[in-house]
């Protein structure tokens, strides 16, 4: 079958990128065995390599970009994920709708990441990290020249392609699946340092310096990642929540816990050079838990494991996951680790304990995470039936240790290094437990009930007092310390601080959780136009039927109801709200909902229809979730406290 | 007694606070349940759609799941309890209609696991600290 000018440049690229990759490998591993002195031409080839392979992949996306948006349909792939109905942003997000524009986005983040690497430093120990991340570009690259081909020719003489899947209709699609494919792939990089440091036995603080940053960087885009998820799911779905406990969406939250792992043990380890090898072992299980949800995801094991077994790309997938994961194990354990500091340490009551306790405490977390995503795996090989573990089991769960996590932080906080007199922490912690209790009385008194929602709300609002008032005395010191002014002496300690205000984003977070979960209100009711019925404190009415035909994006008919919702008493509307369901030509049996949220700062009135018959009587749902708008700002705050992380450390002058 | 009137206001407030936990369930359980379609929702919630992947029955639109919806209703009104309806559809379709997850059988497996990823990583934890601290000693 002949090939288009973009198949062929873009395969082109693809192969050009792989040699490349294969050739950085080998030369990586020359300088790294042979040449200890590196010299700078030699460096100057790498970076070449470097340049090369983003180039190549770049290239390799443009071209599918072009064929996506050009409605080219002699390739396969703009078939099956685009259709010439799709608006513009729709057919880009076609791009990473499909296995291969996913891999592609792996190849181009961890090339990427190559790149910066290769240009922010120049020794014969960075050669290593080249080799380990073009390894990596090489293994993503080869199903995608071999297997999987993104430039692979339609069978036959195709005018029109089937679509994008409904449910990634969405403006949120446009931007959730590629920052957290970002986020996964960039743990390839944090990986490719540590497992270097592995394979050397040694390692300098310049080069942990390092793996936080890019440690940093993925938790970052991760976690933006999986709260664009949790958005989308709330605003899409249409069952009112926004964590499902999903196998897809565990897999993405599990490569999260090992960055977190290591950010909290990183202050020992630069006090005291203790957990050195830890540290990297967790950065290396990052990366590895980030190929099992793509593994997961891609080779078709949370279908079935038949699915798995039909698919072409699942078995390698799982030689990868498996490279993955031992390869570190093994060299660590061949290789004599590096000399470790020792911790001192004095006291139960110190800071170093709620950081230790807090790994463990990741570890179980990620444990029971990681079983129970695999366990309708393990129950279809052990019995042939799989056992779906829903959301109950995580609440059960994953809930409690949650809880120990929040007064893990509520303490911590007031923690000194070595030893904390009593007398210190009870000062300390005296204002704002007082001022969550205070809070807690507010909760309670507005519905607020059940003993593990009000000891959650009250540590994740000694955790909001706590870490404000540590800022503030901070500063307030460092004022007194030096010539500047409490602005400027707070802005010199954001690098500290930055993780204190993710601590206080992910208290307010909790409170979101708790107030939409456990104070939520619901009912359904099944009404015909002009009746009228009460929810919580609003009174709603179905006034009647809506319905349109927009013919973009596949969508053949998007039809609702329309409701008017008031304050009891009151004639005046509040909002006309408009859900409804958005049939596609596709699937026209598989409607998408259309959800209508009238939000404010203490609630969202969250309306979903499930369905209507000819008479117009109308199956309406309507949630009422208080605090849900919480969970967004506690998100924004816990994001933006991470960009403060990457705030150099400064030094304060004396006055 | 420097602070005895604020420990008074902490004990009256935790005292408070104590009740509204506690009392929880007897509270709920003085409301009878009468409205049919709070109990068919609340039926809904606690079963899953047999043929979606781990989606609720009571936000699922398939015909099946309308056809559950309706079978729950008509046998809440013929007086069946809400166990009686849940158990009705065990019957059918098997424990894994159920949304939580049963202690026996396989299912057993999964929570020994649990068990296990949340005592030995805490155990080791624990001793880790106690050793560090005796050997400071």
């Amino acid at each position: 079958m002949s090939l288009n000018l973009t198949q062929f440049i873009g395969q082109s690229a693809l192969i050009v990128s792989l040699v490349t990759g294969i050739f950085g490998v080998f030369f990586g591993l020359y300088i790294t065995l042979a040449r200890p002195n590196i010299l700078s031409k030699q460096f100057t080839m790498l970076r070449v390599c470097g340049v090369i392979l983003v180039t190549t992949i770049a290239m390799a996306c443009g071209m599918l970009v072009i064929c996506l948006l050009t409605d080219d349909f002699s390739l396969l792939y703009v078939v099956e994920h685009s259709s010439s109905q799709m608006q513009t942003p729709y057919k880009l997000a076609a791009f990473y709708s499909g296995q291969a524009g996913s891999l592609l986005i792996w190849s181009l983040v961890i090339a990427i990441g190559l790149l910066l690497q290769n240009f922010s430093t120049q020794s014969s120990e960075d050669a290593l990290t080249h080799t380990i991340l073009s390894v990596i570009v090489v293994l993503f690259l080869i199903p995608l020249v071999w297997l999987d081909s993104p430039f692979a020719s339609s069978s036959g003489d195709f005018t029109e392609g089937i679509g994008l899947n409904p449910l990634l209709v969405d403006p949120t699609m446009l931007i959730h699946p590629p920052m957290l494919l970002t986020g996964l792939a960039s743990t390839g990089v944090p990986f490719a340092l540590a497992f270097g440091a592995i394979i050397r036995g040694k390692n300098s603080t310049e080069d942990m310096a390092q793996l936080r940053k890019w440690s940093l960087i993925s938790l970052l885009v991760l976690s933006a990642g999986n709260f664009l998820g949790a958005w989308w799911a709330y605003t899409v779905l249409g069952w009112g929540g926004y964590w499902g406990w999903d196998p897809v969406e565990n897999c993405a939250l599990l490569p999260l816990l090992p960055l977190v792992t290591f950010l909290h043990l990183y202050p020992i380890y630069k006090r005291s050079g203790a957990f050195k090898n830890w540290i990297l072992i967790a950065t290396c299980m990052s990366f590895a838990l980030a190929i099992f949800g793509t593994f997961n995801v891609r080779s078709g094991l949370i279908a079935s494991v038949h699915s798995f077994a039909q698919s072409e790309i699942g078995p390698y997938f799982l030689g990868l996951l498996g490279l993955a994961l031992l390869a570190p194990l093994v060299v660590a354990a061949i290789n004599r680790p590096d000399e470790e500091g020792s911790i001192e340490y004095q006291s139960f009551s110190s800071r170093e304990t709620g950081l230790i306790f807090n790994n463990f405490l990741m570890v179980a977390i990620g444990l029971v995470i990681f079983g129970a995503t695999i366990f309708p795996v393990v129950t279809e090989i052990l019995n042939g039936a799989r056992v779906v573990v829903g959301p109950p089991f995580f609440v059960d769960t994953v809930g409690p240790l949650l809880v120990v996590l929040l007064v893990l932080l509520s303490v911590t906080v007031h923690l000194l290094w070595g030893n904390t007199p009593k007398h210190h922490f009870i000062q300390e912690v005296r204002l704002p437990s007082l001022l969550a209790l205070l809070g807690l009385v507010t909760f309670v008194v507005y519905g607020l009930r059940g003993a593990l929602g009000v000891t959650s709300v009250f540590f994740a609002l000694l955790i909001i007092g706590g870490h404000v008032q540590t800022i503030f005395t901070g500063s307030r010191e460092t004022l007194q310390t030096s010539d500047k002014t409490l602005i400027t002496s707070t802005l010199s300690l954001m690098r500290r601080y930055g993780g204190y205000f993710a601590h206080v984003g992910l208290a307010i977070m909790a409170l979101g959780i708790i107030g939409s979960s456990i104070m939520e209100e619901r009912a359904r009711v099944i009404v015909s136009p002009g009746e009228q019925f009460i929810v919580g404190s609003y009174a709603f009415e179905y006034t009647d039927l809506w319905g349109n035909r927009p013919s973009v994006n596949g969508i053949e008919i998007e039809a609702g109801t329309n409701i008017e919702m008031r304050e009891p008493g009151s004639n005046s509307v509040v909002d006309t709200l408009r859900p409804g369901r958005r049939f596609f030509f596709v699937a026209p049996d598989q409607p998408v909902s259309i959800v209508d949220i009238n939000s404010n700062l203490l609630r969202d009135v969250y309306v979903f229809t499930q369905g209507w018959n000819e008479e117009k009587a109308a199956e309406i749902q309507i949630i009422i979730k208080p605090l849900v708008q919480w969970l967004w700002i506690g998100a924004g705050i816990y994001i933006a406290g991470l960009f403060l992380c990457f705030t150099p450390e400064k030094k304060i002058r004396a006055a | 007694m420097k602070h005895f009137g604020l420990r008074i206001l902490v004990l009256g407030a935790i005292s408070t606070l104590s009740a509204f936990v506690f009392f929880e369930k007897t509270v709920e359980s003085q409301t009878p349940e009468t409205d049919v379609s709070s109990q068919a929702l609340s039926i809904e919630e606690q079963l899953r759609c047999p043929v979606c992947a781990n989606e609720k029955l009571s936000t699922c639109s398939l015909a099946i799941c309308n056809d559950m919806k309706q079978s729950i209703r008509e046998q809440l009104a013929a007086g069946r309890s809400a166990d009686e309806v849940i158990l009705y559809f065990v019957e059918s379709y098997g424990e894994e209609i159920r949304v939580s997850l049963g202690i026996g059988g396989v299912n057993l497996l999964l929570w020994m696991w649990t068990g296990a990823s949340i005592i030995f990583p805490l155990a080791i934890g624990y001793t880790l600290l106690f050793r560090l601290k005796h050997t400071q000693r």
